[in-house]
């Protein structure tokens, strides 16, 4: 059970960690707990799998990875654990869920891919079916983005 | 579009994406593994998100296990609608990634709420936009794999 002060630490670290030469000091001082507690509490969410991730993320399209598309894949509901196994070894594919079908769309299993071209994200979802034997997928590119945050959990 | 980095700001931006030291002194730490001393590693990641190649240096939880419930959604908007559907949508903080895609749906954003009725509240309200005619939320059955991380040896290459 998550108590106030886990509530105000993951509030504060899923933000930005600041400029401070000691972080977690400075952190440590705004919510009026140790350094000692702060380190802590984030390694037993680490360990608990709350914490999946701390580290910079990076503007993808000013490191030169332009082209971001959504690879979509109509793949047998037996199947879709061995096919899973073989996207999520490909380095481009960042991330790959099983999701509901609709009526008018097949596809379930969905899969980003990170390329530095569309003709490059083209490519690895090709190599992608060729290896995996599925030829009903689609690819698409987003062509505007809206928005894009990360997430402030309770705040 | 080219990226100019240092082989200092490459070798610290291949050691903090993935794992940003939980550490009294992390700078310090950062600098041992990647050999420079901890004030140029502090200065080079103070740099590098002046000039916003980090856009954030921070936690990423696992939504469901803190207790919140996420979904992808699809939607099918008009296209002279669709700047005003996804403003919508995108006005909702529990909105985290909005984009419009080519295909026959053609807007799909993401939202992380603290229940599953926000969700329904959140679909209704861009199912309520002029031009909408489709609104699928699309839980994740299985997740497979979530990792972004970038290998930076001049630019290119991936990291796993």
């Amino acid at each position: 059970m998550l108590t106030d002060i886990d509530r105000q630490l993951i509030a504060r670290v899923s933000g930005e960690l600041g400029e401070s030469r000691y972080p977690f000091r400075a952190i440590a001082e705004e919510l009026g707990i140790t350094e000692d507690e702060v380190l802590t509490r984030l390694q037993a969410y680490r360990e608990q799998g709350l914490l999946r991730r701390f580290g910079a993320i990076l503007r993808h399209q000013l490191a030169g990875f332009t082209a971001n598309g959504m690879s979509v894949w109509n793949v047998p509901d037996a199947d879709v654990e061995r096919v899973a196994e073989v996207m999520t070894g490909f380095p481009e594919i960042t991330h790959c869920y099983e999701r509901p079908r609709l009526p008018d769309w097949p596809y379930n299993l969905f899969a980003m891919i990170h390329g530095h071209s569309r003709e490059e994200c083209e490519r690895i979802a090709a190599s992608i079916a060729e290896v995996i034997g599925i030829r009903d997928y689609q690819v698409l590119y987003s062509n505007r983005e809206f928005k894009k945050t990360s997430m402030r959990y309770f705040s | 579009m080219s990226l100019e980095l240092t082989p200092l700001e490459q070798r610290v931006l291949n050691r903090i994406q993935q794992d940003f030291p939980l550490s009294p002194d992390p700078y310090g730490e950062i600098a041992q593994q990647v050999e420079c001393t901890p004030d140029e590693a502090y200065e080079a990641v103070q740099r590098l998100r002046e000039r916003g190649i980090i856009r954030r240096i921070g936690a990423s939880f696992a939504a469901a296990k803190i207790g919140y419930v996420s979904v992808l959604v699809a939607a099918r908007v008009h296209p002279d609608a669709l700047e005003a559907a996804a403003a919508v949508a995108g006005a909702f903080p529990e909105v985290t990634h909005n984009y419009a895609r080519d295909g026959v749906y053609n807007l799909w954003f993401t939202i992380i709420a603290e229940n599953r009725e926000r969700i329904e509240e959140i679909l209704n309200a861009v199912r309520a936009c002029a031009g909408v005619t489709a609104v699928h939320g699309l839980p994740a059955k299985r997740t497979f794999k979530i990792r972004v991380a970038f290998q930076f040896d001049g630019g290119d290459g991936y990291a796993d």
